[in-house]
């Protein structure tokens, strides 16, 4: 499974970055490409583990211990 | 400078649409029961003045957007930690929105697809609209809108048959209490979320264009919400409301004209995703707007797609089911909204005056010593 991820990350990337050249010469295609292995990451974690964390989880705990209820 | 621009009618569109986004999926102010449409009418009137605080910072900094104002008033480092707070938010909303509408189309049409499947289908077409731009997430929020207002008036008629007013009454039998539970609701979802379109409103026209974009669009969506709201107690009745996902779509099933016209929650289908097209594309703007400036590129539409992709992943992963999205939505979601809406806002506009008092009075010393 996670090689038909990356394959369709990859493809997302050759087609969103047509135009490659002169966002490198901007310098964008570092950032472009941390957020998209971040992402995909996300992806793969997502689909191999059960009970990924999510960040509602804390945010609710927190909130609830706020309001206090 | 911002070269795209958008007219003050189109920005009414916007954010009519963007309020009625997920509010026409999930419903708002639910705590209330049948007192859900006073709720509803009381968040329109608590938001006036946030709205108000919103028009001021972009009426003081004409042309520029949340970012822009963030760095200049609290300078690059302190503005920067500011951004990411708000770029956090953005990613955040546009995800639980992603979420609502992948859940619904599970629940009501597609529930033995993986809810991943609609949600990247539904992300692709928001990131193919953000990258046109807002000018074109604008024209088309004129034709959305004129299609929406259609739907939504032949539906409300057509379900009169089936109403029954006595299921308002009685009015405020527990209180006030749920009324303002309810209100607190509706204010922070989806009245303030409006927080959202400053970093659109540098597109308007004039500096004063926000003030009556806001206001306006705040009315006549507020209201229409609230008699939507209105039709459905009417017709499900506050028991069967609270006891369902999907109150506007359950409401409309029950249409059946003479046996001839009915099933026709398909419409409003249409109408849910339309208004979810466009409050998605806004949160994915302002987010990609927002991570661009932090990292200084001008052009934001280069980071669309992956953006985009990590709102798809945080919008899957973000709850295990349906009943912890309408808990979370419900019961967390005001309380986690209220320091993005209402409490930042407040500390910038503050900022924002005293600088601007602070300048004044330069200027005047300035005068004085010259004279």
């Amino acid at each position: 499974m996670w090689i038909i991820i990356i394959t369709l990350y990859m493809i997302i990337f050759f087609i969103d970055t047509r135009s490659v050249v002169k966002a490198d010469k901007e310098g964008k295609l570092p950032l472009y490409i941390t957020l998209m292995v971040v992402s995909c990451a996300i992806f793969i974690a997502n689909y191999y583990t059960v009970n990924m964390p999510s960040p509602a989880g804390p945010i609710k705990d927190l909130i609830l211990s706020i309001i206090g209820s | 400078m911002n070269k795209e621009k958008i007219s003050d009618i189109q920005g009414i569109n916007l954010v009519i649409l963007f309020i009625f986004g997920s509010t026409l999926v999930m419903g708002t102010g639910g705590m209330a029961k049948n007192d859900m449409w006073i709720a509803i009418l009381l968040a329109i009137l608590f938001s006036v003045p946030v709205l108000l605080m919103y028009s001021r910072i972009l009426y003081r900094y004409p042309g520029k957007d949340l970012y822009d104002i963030l760095e200049e008033v609290f300078g690059k480092f302190i503005g920067r930690i500011f951004s990411i707070i708000f770029i956090w938010f953005f990613l955040h909303l546009g995800s639980l929105v992603l979420r609502n509408f992948g859940e619904f189309i599970n629940t009501v049409s597609l529930p033995e697809t993986p809810k991943i499947v609609p949600i990247i289908i539904f992300a692709f077409v928001c990131i193919l609209g953000v990258k046109s731009g807002i000018e074109t997430l604008a024209k088309c929020s004129g034709y959305f809108m004129i299609f929406n207002l259609l739907f939504i008036i032949i539906m409300t008629f057509l379900a009169i048959p089936k109403t029954n007013p006595e299921n308002l009454l009685p009015i405020m039998s527990n209180g006030i209490k749920p009324i303002l539970r309810g209100a607190f609701s509706a204010f922070s979802f989806p009245f303030v979320e409006l927080v959202v379109f400053m970093m659109v409103f540098d597109s308007l026209g004039k500096p004063s264009s926000s003030y009556r974009v806001y206001l306006k669009a705040l009315i006549i969506g507020g209201l229409i919400v609230a008699l939507l709201a209105m039709r459905n107690i009417m017709i499900l009745g506050a028991e069967t409301l609270g006891a369902i996902y999907f109150p506007s779509y359950v409401a409309v099933s029950r249409i059946n004209v003479g046996n001839f016209l009915q099933r026709l929650e398909i419409s409003v289908t249409i109408v849910f995703l339309l208004t979810g097209f466009i409050k998605i594309s806004i949160c994915l703007l302002a987010a990609t707007k927002g991570l661009s400036k932090l990292f200084g590129y001008k052009d934001y539409r280069f980071f669309v797609t992956p953006v985009g992709l990590l709102m798809v992943n945080l919008a899957y992963l973000i709850y295990g089911n349906i009943m912890e999205m309408f808990e979370w939505a419900r019961e967390i979601w005001p309380y986690y909204a209220f320091p993005f809406q209402v409490i930042l806002p407040l500390i910038i506009l503050i900022a924002v005056e005293i600088k601007a008092m602070l300048e004044k009075k330069n200027k005047q010393k300035k005068n004085e010593a010259q004279v």
